[in-house]
């Protein structure tokens, strides 16, 4: 059992905006971490409960979200509309007893992969501390 | 299998008056939507209905059933056709992008520890021995999730447990009962309502509690008719927090304060139609001081539907449904629309606050537990 907790690789989605550097030009630094699906988004104004719920949902142990900063949106409002749903996204999966750490939005430009890097590698050190998500066993996603 | 549904729920017995269509509150604004020519389809090509959209549009509002001539029960016919048609691979269209539907499954998993009881201030009381459990199922979760519409439907809650209190009941309030699993159970996804209800009734019985008290007509309709089909064992006393009230409204002298408004009543299809509960919300309301009461034109048995169920299928045709309800119960004359369910008054609101829609159609919506509450002085 501690082996599990040891090697525990956290299954983590990643709703990425295309405009803010992490969908368009840094996938790669995205794609060193083998446990990150990355969903390319043309804007994170896309991102709604109902998306971030449904991974949960599906048996991620984290969900983390990138867009631009608020005001600098290339759609104008899209990054105001992200934080919004986060908003009641988080404290949603807080009534559900689903850890808060579990769920990042980063609006920022990344236009350097350290600091890519360093965001996620921070969300998945959180990630690790809390362990599996409780329904991560509970409904696998399944591979393409 | 159709061939057994047809049978179980005597779909045969179609007279084809289509007295069904007529008063279907879908088939008013949608022509394309019609019980008797669902049925007439169903029986003459069997598997074919499974693919047809217009089974997801079905309200589920019972209006059928209570005119059928041939006592043909169309929403139990379309409940079983959905499990069959999801297992097909079908689905309705969910509202919301599916939050809701993702809320419930989530909840089937076992090993989840909700924190649901922030809702409860300091002056309420509860208790951890009580035969009594007070069930709040979803409304932390509506609270929040429609905040943008100020639905506040933790005011329910926390008005029934002043009214429990109220009546010298200290009920226990469960941090990890789950939703009922009703939107679930009508929208065909049998597998994970089950799993809602064996989780639901191993915590009732590890509390010990006897009697449980809903406030949501479709928690009680869930826990009376469905369960116990559904589970070798459920066996617990279910009662409405309108029959307890109504109860000692009969037998005491219950002294309620006065509130001056006019009012009408939209009764819930799960209290209405499904469990026959027309009085006891009336007596309610009539039995407030200065309240003046008036009924709408299509009351009772007769109730409109909001438009919407199972969080599924909600378009322009449920919009209008909620608008020609809306406008009938300004009719009334009255200002203040009273309901019985949360979605009632969450589908109403949202309706309401549509920008395109007459101004005509503002009017306060107030949950009952809620108007109940501030009678009692609370």
């Amino acid at each position: 059992m501690k082996e599990n907790i040891k090697d525990f690789k956290p299954k983590v989605i990643a709703f990425a905006c295309h405009w803010c550097g992490v969908g368009k030009n840094e996938i790669n630094a995205v794609e060193d971490f083998p446990d990150f699906k990355l969903i390319k988004l043309m804007c994170s104004g896309r991102i709604n409960t109902a998306l971030i719920l449904k991974a949960f949902e599906k048996g991620a142990d984290g969900v983390i979200a990138f867009g631009c900063p608020e005001g600098k949106c290339h759609y104008n409002f899209g990054s105001s509309n992200a934080a919004k749903e986060y908003k009641t996204a988080k404290a949603l999966i807080e009534l559900l007893g689903i850890k808060p750490e579990r769920l990042r939005l980063e609006l920022d430009f990344f236009s350097e992969n350290s600091k890519l890097e360093k965001v996620i590698n921070e969300f998945v050190q959180g990630i690790k501390k809390v362990g599996p998500s409780p329904l991560g066993t509970f409904n696998e996603i399944k591979e393409k | 299998m159709i061939k057994e549904i047809i049978k179980h729920t005597k779909a045969y017995y179609c007279l084809d008056c289509g007295k069904c269509t007529s008063v279907c509150p879908v088939a008013a604004f949608n022509d394309n939507f019609s019980p008797r020519k669902i049925v007439g389809e169903a029986i003459t090509w069997n598997n074919k209905i499974l693919g047809d959209s217009r089974i997801w549009s079905c309200l589920t509002c019972k209006m059928c059933h209570e005119r059928c001539p041939s006592d043909v029960n169309f929403i139990e016919f379309i409940k079983q056709i959905r499990v069959d048609a999801r297992e097909n691979g079908r689905e309705g269209i969910c509202t919301h992008g599916g939050a809701l539907q993702s809320l419930m499954k989530i909840m089937t998993a076992p090993q989840l520890n909700q924190k649901k009881l922030n809702w409860i201030t300091p002056d309420l009381n509860t208790s951890q021995d009580s035969e009594y459990l007070y069930f709040v199922g979803c409304l932390p979760y509506f609270d929040l999730y429609f905040s943008d519409l100020k639905a506040n439907s933790l005011d329910i809650a926390r008005s029934a447990l002043k009214v429990l209190n109220f009546l010298g009941i200290k009920p226990q309030v469960l941090p990890n009962e789950r939703c009922c699993g009703h939107d679930l159970l009508w929208s065909g996804d049998i597998k994970n309502f089950k799993k809602l209800a064996q989780h639901n009734s191993a915590e009732f019985k590890k509390s010990g509690v006897k009697k449980i008290v809903v406030s949501c007509p479709e928690g009680l309709s869930c826990f009376r008719q469905d369960y116990p089909n559904h589970l070798d064992e459920f066996d617990f006393e279910v009662i409405h927090i309108y029959d307890l009230i109504a109860e000692k409204l009969s037998s005491n002298n219950l002294k309620l304060k006065p509130i001056k408004e006019k009012v009408t009543y939209q009764d819930a299809c799960r209290l209405g139609r499904f469990l026959n509960n027309y009085d006891n919300p009336r007596k309610i309301i009539t039995s407030i001081p200065e309240l003046e009461f008036q009924e709408m034109r299509r009351s009772g048995k007769n109730a409109v539907c909001c438009g919407t169920s199972s969080w599924m299928n909600c378009d322009q045709y449920s919009k209008r449904i909620q608008l020609d309800r809306l406008k009938e119960a300004k009719s009334t004359g009255a200002e203040v629309l009273i309901t019985s369910c949360p979605k009632c008054q969450i589908h109403f609101l949202c309706a309401q606050s549509e920008e395109n829609y007459p101004e005509d159609i503002k009017m306060k919506i107030i949950d009952l537990t809620t108007m109940l509450a501030s009678a009692l002085g609370g």
